[in-house]
């Protein structure tokens, strides 16, 4: 077989072709915001309020956050957002609603860690430590389809933070379940918090009450800058 | 069977092969975070190479489906594609082997499901499906309007052209 101009010129293009793909990928990658990860340990005040803890004080942009402990998009969503958010909220650029919900509680096994993780990080604003303890739990995400997290082992990852006392008792005491499952029922029949045609589903972030697309990088900057 | 028999065939499984990379490289692209999920919940790599498997994959994937609609250097693409699959393959087996209960993502979704939700099986008879087409390409790459065929005839040497046994 000799190799023919066509061939090689059907080589090269191929070559050509797929390196650049490679490479513009990877750079797109690069420029978009590198996830920062939970490495902010900016503070903020919390209220909480039925379910939704209200974090930092009142500011320019409300921004409204509604995720599941469980949701792996909802961790995608806080390895790449967490930490500007928090330190947003600390710069008094943003005032954030938590809204943690649980609409994965049939994914585990034992079924209703969402509802539990949820109750946990409302016991830990009370607590005042809401921002470590939401940030623990999505770097430390169960799986789903995994057994979750046990009340004990909420209770271990609180210790973690500096949270005991009260903190535990109002882990094992399930004193927010009833809330989270209301909240997370008026949610599911909230129009505003759906995409066209579509059910509510985590995470659903509103920027001053409007659905905003956080999948673009800018979402943040946008409302922060 | 005649040569332009076979060229047909050729050709509908160089255009079967690249539909298949653009419909799964489009939806793949078109929800990154979801791959990344997807891509994850084999729990094969590190974070750091997730990330850069689950952000070029999808326009790698594309990038084949546009030359394989080209027709352009169909064998080195279906060599390519070959290697793609099987890892593709692996990938799925490994996470059966391993009992992990996810989807494989394949084309969109992605990540994990209920134990009683795999389709594994499903998932790698599909995979062999394509891989018939790309194993086909490999030996004989030859199809009717391919970038390769214009190249042969346009370029400065004659004969086995488009890595074609030219019949």
């Amino acid at each position: 077989m000799t190799s023919s101009g066509g061939n090689r010129k059907a080589l090269y293009i191929v070559g050509g072709v797929l390196v650049v793909v490679v490479l513009a990928a990877v750079s797109y990658a690069f420029f978009q915001k590198s996830p920062s990860g939970s490495s902010s340990s900016a503070t903020y005040t919390t209220q909480v309020r039925g379910a939704v803890v209200t974090a930092g004080k009142s500011a320019p942009a409300t921004v409204d956050i509604y995720e599941d402990f469980l949701c792996p998009i909802c961790g995608r969503f806080e390895s790449k957002n967490g930490a500007d958010v928090r330190q947003a909220i600390a710069d008094g650029k943003i005032q954030v609603r938590y809204h943690p919900v649980a609409i994965l509680n049939r994914a585990t096994n034992p079924t209703g860690y969402s509802t539990r993780a949820a109750n946990a990080a409302l016991c830990a604003a009370e607590a005042g430590k809401f921002a470590d303890y939401h940030d623990k739990l999505f770097a430390e995400q169960p799986e789903e389809n995994s057994a979750g997290l046990t009340d004990q082992e909420l209770v271990a990852k609180g210790a973690d933070v500096g949270l005991s006392g009260s903190f535990s008792s109002c882990v094992t005491g399930h004193r927010h379940n009833a809330a989270v499952d209301a909240a997370t029922l008026a949610a599911a029949k909230d129009a505003s918090l759906r995409a066209e045609g579509k059910g509510f589903g985590t995470p659903t972030v509103l920027v001053n009450g409007k659905r905003a697309d956080w999948s673009d990088s800018d979402w943040l900057t946008s409302v922060t800058k | 069977m005649t040569p332009r028999r076979l060229d047909l065939i050729g050709t509908l499984a160089r255009v079967g092969l690249a539909a298949v990379f653009l419909v799964s490289g489009y939806l793949k692209a078109s929800d990154l975070d979801q791959t990344y999920v997807a891509v994850n919940a084999y729990q094969v790599l590190p974070k750091p190479a997730v990330e850069v498997v689950a952000v070029v994959l999808p326009w790698f994937e594309l990038a084949l489906g546009v030359l394989l609609l080209l027709g352009v250097g169909v064998r080195i693409i279906a060599v390519i594609s070959a290697l793609l699959l099987l890892t593709f393959m692996a990938g799925v087996t490994q996470a059966w082997a391993r009992g992990l209960s996810i989807d494989c993502g394949c084309f969109g979704g992605g990540g994990d499901v209920a134990a009683d939700k795999t389709s594994y099986g499903t998932e790698l008879l599909r995979d062999t499906g394509f891989m018939i087409l790309a194993v086909w390409l490999i030996v004989r790459p030859r199809s009717l309007v391919s970038l390769d065929g214009w190249l042969a005839r346009n370029g400065d040497g004659a004969g086995l052209s488009g890595g074609g046994l030219q019949t």
